[in-house]
């Protein structure tokens, strides 16, 4: 029962950890022009919620690794691709270009 | 006296829970095909700002970041709540579970009603998805992911539904898991989309 009780609230500290991140975020966003040290916070203010969903909220981690993995790795490799365009956008222009 | 016999089987559960996937694989397989879709909209969106980056730089400042943020702080909160639900379909507590269920599916329609306002608010400032390619993709991203919030809450009313009727139990609450990851799946969605449309600019 102790168990039980000590695991209802871990989810209710990473309800709250979330909630503060996103306020977070949503300060930086107040700003007019973010740096890019600014934008690393956001990018990584991403990965870390999401890997506090995945493995708190979805329970993978007592799912097999390569589920978790897959799903983490997509939320690391997503966010990082934002911030670097969003540092400089020359390089995918020029990759992008017709 | 117990003890010998208790830390195998301790040790014998906590391995096959190891190995449990959430819910089903069926679910999983269609959370990373909707991930996939939703990578592609993410690059393309990227690929637009490369060519376009002062138009993208406009584009967020005249978005209403106060729906944004709200939705996404009710969005985590309904991931909470169904969290908690299978938490306590667990502990074989319905009670509880439906309470749960039923704040998820009442966060799902404040998150509606939010993105409602949002629409309208931005057609009194002039915004609509023909004005340019950013506010395009605006429309396209939110209005997919809202697409994606109605089919969760469906998902979530039937899990209730099963719930009430005593389908669950805490050796096999498999359906309410497989609801919760999908609901999960689209929390995680609209965790990168906050900052990729409303905050980086």
């Amino acid at each position: 029962m102790k168990a039980t009780i000590s695991n209802s609230k871990l989810l209710n500290s990473i309800w709250f950890s979330l909630m503060l991140l996103t306020l977070l975020s949503a300060y930086i966003a107040e700003s007019d022009s973010i740096g890019p040290s600014l934008m690393i916070v956001v990018g990584l203010t991403v990965s870390l919620k999401g890997y506090l969903v995945i493995d708190y909220f979805m329970d993978l981690r007592h799912a097999p690794q390569i589920l978790r993995r897959l799903i983490q790795s997509y939320l690391m490799i997503i966010p990082m691709l934002i911030v670097l365009v969003s540092i400089s956008s020359d390089w995918l222009r020029v990759l992008t270009q017709l | 006296m117990d003890m010998p016999l208790t830390i195998p089987s301790f040790a014998k559960e906590r391995s096959q829970e190891s190995t449990k996937v959430p819910g089903n694989m069926a679910v999983w397989v269609l959370i990373f095909a909707e991930l996939s879709e939703f990578a592609l909209f993410f690059i393309l969106f990227l690929v637009a700002k490369a060519h376009q980056p002062e138009m993208f730089h406009e584009g967020p400042a005249n978005l209403n970041t106060t729906a944004g943020l709200l939705n996404t702080l009710i969005l985590i909160s309904s991931s909470f709540f169904i969290a908690r639900a299978v938490r306590a379909i667990r502990l074989n507590n319905r009670q509880a579970s439906l309470k749960w269920l039923g704040l998820c599916l009442l966060a799902g329609a404040a998150y509606c009603a939010i993105k409602t306002w949002e629409y309208y608010w931005n057609e009194a400032q002039g915004i609509n998805g023909r004005l340019d390619v950013f506010y395009s993709f605006y429309y396209y991203l939110t209005f997919n992911h809202l697409l994606h919030v109605l089919i969760g809450m469906c998902t979530v009313l039937w899990a209730t539904v099963r719930a009430y009727f005593n389908a669950y139990n805490a050796d096999d609450y498999e359906g309410l898991e497989a609801a919760a990851c999908y609901w999960h799946m689209i929390d995680l969605a609209w965790i990168i989309i906050f900052p990729l449309l409303y905050v980086l600019r």
